[in-house]
């Protein structure tokens, strides 16, 4: 009698166990971790591959996301191939067939904006650029509110259980997000025709979203690092036209943007180009943010 | 003022919003496989006495030796990779290399691997690198040094390969664990011959991985290879020089070649940040135990003579190894390989390779790599190789470019 109560009392530790996500979500950059969780809460399992702090083009593929990958249900990345150096094995070696390209449960960011910087020409020559657009469209607001109905609906496709609810999330944050995407907008006004320098040629849909104009970058060819030939170019360029500021994100060396900076006496900002840098924890902290820090350049670096 | 931003956004979001329906980036060439070409050129110095590669103890496969003096063409290979379709995705690559005015291609790799199976089931089929170890499985254009360990060198011939077949299965655990079981023709050193009805050397392994914070993921693997060698052909101890692959005249091996491998692996990057700063720790320990007989090329197992000698070898190898990467494009690396064997040979034929008790083939090596990108990278690289009975200062300076398409890499 005790020993059937004893099982019974393992069966109930065992159902009372943590449930499983209803939902396991690969998430290749934490933006799109962020939006995952803003439409699936508490029935989402989110693993994400890389960090604000780490370069997305050059990560290692390493095996825990592979066993992350065999688990999951929808995969979700910026795609135009940011993450052509590492996603393509853990794909292969997770071997999990629901979330191939081409499957609902694949989701490229990239499908479904307009990407710029499509080269005419693909040349190694030219650095490591991406023969598909530029593929950092995140610095852009405009984007997750492009991506946003997609991802809502695909989660409603791979847990039907749970549909109303994505849908009903997601009806709410299309709210907050349209009124905070003005916001940013109109806080921003003032820096349209600012000139600034960055670190990787990553930023072209922020400076297309304010009307900021990237007159130059650090790395003298995309992937290739500062040389100092070429930041004695951009030195002559800050004074040449009136550079409010350099930019880089906190996966970029500081040395050579500070350098720069004390140089050519202008202010320099770390801006992170994704969520989870800085006390930001969701998207609505991460734009607040990045505009916030674009402004204090604008202001001198005050 | 206002009303002219919201104008712009709205305009903005009718641009994206339309831009949404479009349908996924397609050019002409869409469903051609991703063609890359690796380039892969040494030039090297040995002292001229070295003479032709030995290392005591061990008797030598063709695929064994150094890059040859001088300036040569090294492993360079031409990679089509590409989904057949829903189900597989395949790999195939021809390496070509230069030798002594002898140029050859070679099927290195020709598999499909399937996308689809169930439950983290997976096979792969083909010809395609054993995943023994850690180091054998690697291409050599993303090898630390110039040259494979020695253990690697003496034991697998440097990389083994063969058609055959893999199984894995990859546990639903968060941590990275990984069985699997290949079976391979055997044509190949350690195995050798054909007559193992098409199965002549087999391996299981395990492999094990975490991440540690942010920063660090380390990994590990036990391997075990059974392999089966009729009449495996080796060195000889003539007067070849370096690589020289004609002159296979030493023994032949009838017998097994069983051989255990552990291998760790620590990778380390601020944040994960690996473009910037990063170290990686490697280490294998290799334990060989042969069986069999030796015969000399005059009189292979088969042939109406008496030569045969009969031999049980053990021999351990292991290697350590760190490269550090302190800013971008810029590494170095120390590497110490080892060896030791035990050979006992009964009977008239006693070939001098397996006079090796009691001495331990070692080397120490030191790198310095460039890579400009992460598709170009010059290296220089010191041995201060013992592995033979003449200590040999060698100095190799070798360049890996790959151009087109490039398949990721694994961990």
């Amino acid at each position: 009698m005790r020993s059937l109560r004893t099982l019974f009392l393992i069966l109930a530790l065992a159902a009372s166990a943590p449930a499983f996500a209803d939902l396991n979500v690969f998430s290749c950059e934490p933006h799109w971790t962020a939006l995952v969780n803003e439409i699936g809460t508490s029935h989402v399992n989110v693993t994400t591959a890389t960090g604000a702090f780490n370069d997305p083009h050059f990560i290692q593929a390493r095996p825990s996301l592979i066993s992350a990958m065999r688990k999951a249900d929808l995969v979700v990345c910026n795609g135009a191939d940011l993450e052509v150096g590492w996603l393509p094995v853990l794909m292969q070696q997770g071997a999990r067939d629901t979330v191939q390209p081409g499957q609902p449960g694949y989701l490229e960011g990239s499908q479904y904006i307009q990407l710029l910087q499509v080269p005419s020409r693909v040349d190694r020559a030219q650095g490591d650029i991406h023969p598909y657009g530029n593929p950092h469209f995140q610095t852009d607001p405009r984007v997750i509110t492009a991506v946003a109905p997609e991802l809502a609906q695909r989660m409603a496709q791979l847990d039907p259980a749970n549909a109303a609810e994505y849908q009903k999330r997601y009806a709410d944050f299309k709210t907050r997000w349209d009124a905070a995407v003005v916001k940013w907008t109109q806080e921003a006004a003032p820096l349209k025709g600012m000139k600034l320098i960055g670190y990787h040629d990553g930023w072209v849909y922020m400076s297309n979203w304010l009307g900021i104009d990237m007159v130059g970058f650090l790395e003298p060819k995309p992937g290739i690092p500062p040389s100092p030939s070429h930041l004695a170019d951009l030195l002559a360029t800050i004074k040449s036209q009136g550079v409010a500021g350099i930019i880089y994100t906190p996966y970029e060396d500081e040395q050579a943007p500070e350098w720069l900076s004390q140089r050519g006496g202008v202010p320099v900002a770390q801006i992170p180009d994704t969520v989870g840098a800085d006390n930001d924890k969701d998207l609505f902290q991460f734009y607040d943010l990045m505009v916030n820090q674009l402004l204090k350049l604008h202001g001198g670096g005050k | 003022m206002r009303i002219r931003s919201l104008i712009a956004l709205a305009l903005g979001l009718t641009a994206l919003s339309a831009a949404a329906q479009a349908a996924p980036q397609n050019s002409g060439n869409a469903f051609n496989p991703g063609i890359g070409l690796v380039l892969n050129g040494t030039w090297a110095s040995y002292p001229t006495e070295a003479g032709h590669r030995q290392i005591p103890g061990f008797m030598l496969g063709d695929g064994a030796g150094l890059p040859p003096q001088g300036f040569g063409l090294g492993e360079s290979e031409l990679d089509l990779a590409s989904n057949f379709d829903n189900l597989f995705t395949g790999f195939g690559a021809l390496s070509f290399h230069e030798n002594h005015g002898q140029d050859s291609v070679e099927v290195e790799l020709a598999y499909l691997q399937t996308l689809a199976m169930p439950d983290g089931f997976q096979v792969t089929a083909g010809k395609f690198f054993s995943s023994f170890g850690y180091q054998n499985a690697r291409h050599a254009h993303v090898w630390d040094f110039v040259d494979q360990p020695l253990a690697y060198e003496a034991m697998l011939n440097n990389q083994y390969s063969d058609p055959g077949m893999q199984l894995t299965w990859l546990a639903p655990t968060d941590t990275y664990l990984l069985f699997g079981a290949e079976a391979f023709s055997g044509d190949n050193f350690p195995a050798g011959g054909a007559a193992h009805s098409g199965n002549g050397a087999n391996n299981l392994f395990v492999k094990l991985s975490q991440d540690v914070g942010d920063s660090s993921t380390w990994f590990a693997g036990l391997s075990y290879m059974s392999a089966r060698a009729f009449n495996r052909p080796s060195f000889g101890d003539g007067d070849a020089e370096f690589s020289d692959q004609s002159d296979l005249d030493g023994p032949l091996f009838t017998g097994t070649s069983n051989i255990v491998g552990a291998d760790f692996v620590w990778k380390w990057a601020p944040h994960g940040n690996f473009y910037e700063k990063n170290f990686v720790f490697q280490t294998e320990f290799l334990h060989r135990s042969e069986r069999g007989t030796l015969s000399n090329v005059g009189c292979a197992v088969g042939n109406a003579c008496n030569g045969a000698s009969a031999y049980t070898g053990s021999a351990n190898g292991w290697y350590v190894q760190g490269t550090y990467q302190w800013m971008p494009q810029w590494r170095v690396g120390l590497r110490y390989d080892r060896l030791t064997s035990d050979n006992t040979v009964t009977g008239f034929y006693q070939p001098g390779q397996l006079l090796g008790n009691g001495f331990a083939p070692h080397r120490e090596s030191a790198m310095v790599d460039f890579s400009n990108s992460e598709f170009s990278r010059i290296r220089l690289q010191y041995n201060r190789d013992q592995s033979g009975l003449i200590p040999a200062n060698e100095v190799m300076l070798q360049y890996i470019v790959a151009m087109g398409a490039h398949p990721a890499h694994t961990f």
